[in-house]
């Protein structure tokens, strides 16, 4: 018997039922109900979605971390070595212009290092659509804070790392939140507010933790600072475990819909002025500027980064 | 008008990245058939089957950030599917082997008889075979994944599926002589 040909022309077992005739319907309900944080997503997914609840996947993220208590988050958060600069510009032929921005100590730009001989050379390059007012300073800065807001994320997500050590915690962290305002503090309750794209609009979130960990971590990062430093106005990062009932839902990844009386705030971080530039980042970021991607599918854009780095020095 | 059956791949994620959930609708349209069957393939129950597949397009909607357009996006939903069932099957805590109902069920492409109760004894066959020649089998003569396709799919070096794959073929050998 050719067992190849067998499997070839038998095809897998039939299941004896189609799929149900509504099952897009019921996905795209689904996401439509529970959109994807987006626009600020590159900060927001950290916290929001629930692979928070698992450390396999956080650990490769942090692969490049060294995490031992209190000295490691200083190795993490030298941020006052973060420089960005202006390294150029070239005018298209259909008036936008391509901006570089140098950095130094940025992670978020060392994604797109290449190396020009022995030199290696870190720098982004961004498309600024004609006619927008977005200066070539303000490029730079929108840049400069999205290191800062990467470094912040990657330390938020350290602490959260070693606030698995903890069986309290250990998967059931389940959400949290990037930059939220401080509504209301006392000693055992905080609310906070935040902005969330839902389909094209900006919905505000109000979220209130009447539960406080008796350990809740509270940082300005890299540094721990005490519950009373936080006050109202302040813009913070938090993320809360599940307690109690939420233990056995099923969990949810939408903000709006969480059920902040069976949850636990067990993280909060201050964020640092620079966050509110890194907002800016994404707010400008697809609508009046946008990165020229090291492989885009878009037409005009360019795969080889490496190329594309020699073709802007060489025009 | 442009309609979104006309739009290529690419276009399709791109404006599902953008929160756009007809195109994202198209894709899963396009794939949730395949996922479907493989998800059975290794379940063997149409139900979870079919909640898998489920999870898995809703995952790949809010993950898609993550996916690399370097590779085919079949390739990167049959790698969540996969894993969504392999940790079903570990939940379950059991291989699952095909039932009676599931055998008289199988009518692959209209066969003779005689042709039916081979491919019947093939498939229960296949579906006493370790999860992991399973799902080599599912992808590589069910939906046409190539070696590579499949490494990636597992994460393992492509010798590795070639000889899981040469493993379940001796098996079934065996158990259909």
């Amino acid at each position: 018997m050719n067992i190849e040909q067998l499997l070839k022309k038998s095809g897998n077992a039939k299941p004896k039922r189609p799929l149900s005739s509504d099952f897009t319907n019921k996905i795209t309900n689904h996401l439509a109900a529970n959109p994807r944080p987006s626009r600020f997503g590159w900060l927001k997914e950290i916290f929001n979605m629930k692979w928070f609840t698992k450390p396999a996947i956080a650990l490769s993220a942090l692969a490049f971390l060294v995490i031992a208590g209190g000295t490691a988050y200083a190795s993490v958060g030298g941020w006052s070595g973060i420089i960005a600069l202006f390294g150029g510009q070239k005018v298209l032929s259909n008036g936008d212009r391509i901006v570089q921005v140098d950095a130094k100590n940025c992670n978020y730009v060392s994604a797109f290092t290449v190396t020009q001989g022995n030199k290696k050379v870190d720098s982004v390059y961004y498309r600024v659509k004609m006619g927008s007012k977005l200066t070539n300073e303000q490029v730079v800065q929108l840049v400069q804070g999205k290191c800062y807001a990467d470094d912040q994320a990657k330390f938020d997500q350290g602490v959260l790392q070693s606030l698995y050590s903890n069986p309290l915690n250990k998967d059931k962290l389940v959400g949290g939140y990037a930059d939220a305002a401080v509504k209301a503090i006392t000693d055992s309750s905080i609310s906070f507010e935040f902005v969330l794209p839902v389909g094209n609009e900006l919905k505000t979130i109000k979220q209130t933790f009447n539960n406080i960990a008796p350990d809740v971590m509270v940082y300005q990062s890299p540094n721990k600072i005490s519950w009373k430093d936080i006050k109202v106005g302040d813009r913070v990062s938090f993320s809360y475990r599940a307690s109690g009932e939420a233990l056995t839902h099923s969990e949810t990844i939408s903000p709006d819909k969480v059920k902040t009386d069976e949850q636990v705030l067990v993280f909060i971080n201050k964020n640092t002025p620079e966050y509110s530039e890194a907002i800016d980042f994404q707010k400008y970021n697809g609508s009046e500027f946008e990165e020229v991607k090291p492989c885009s599918n878009q037409s005009d854009g360019y795969c080889n980064y490496a190329q594309f780095r020699e073709a802007f020095n060489r025009n | 008008m442009y309609s979104v059956q006309n739009k290529d791949e690419s276009a399709l994620v791109a404006q599902s990245l953008s929160g756009n959930h007809h195109a994202y609708g198209e894709l899963v349209d396009r794939y949730k058939n395949a996922i479907y069957h493989h998800c059975f393939a290794l379940v063997h129950n149409e139900a979870v089957a079919e909640d898998i597949a489920q999870e898995t397009f809703i995952a790949a909607f809010y993950k898609l950030k993550l996916y690399n357009p370097k590779y085919r996006l079949s390739t990167w939903l049959f790698k969540i599917a996969t894993n969504k069932s392999l940790n079903w099957l570990k939940r379950a805590g059991r291989e699952i082997a095909a039932d009676d109902s599931i055998i008289a069920a199988i009518a692959s492409n209209q066969p003779g008889p005689d042709k039916q109760a081979s491919y019947a004894e093939l498939h229960t066959a296949v579906s006493k075979l370790p999860t992991k020649h399973k799902v080599v089998v599912s992808l590589y003569y069910w939906q046409g994944l190539s070696y590579g396709e499949i490494a990636t799919v597992l994460m393992v070096p492509i010798g590795s599926v070639r000889g899981w794959l040469n493993r379940a073929k001796n098996q079934l050998r065996k158990e259909l002589s």
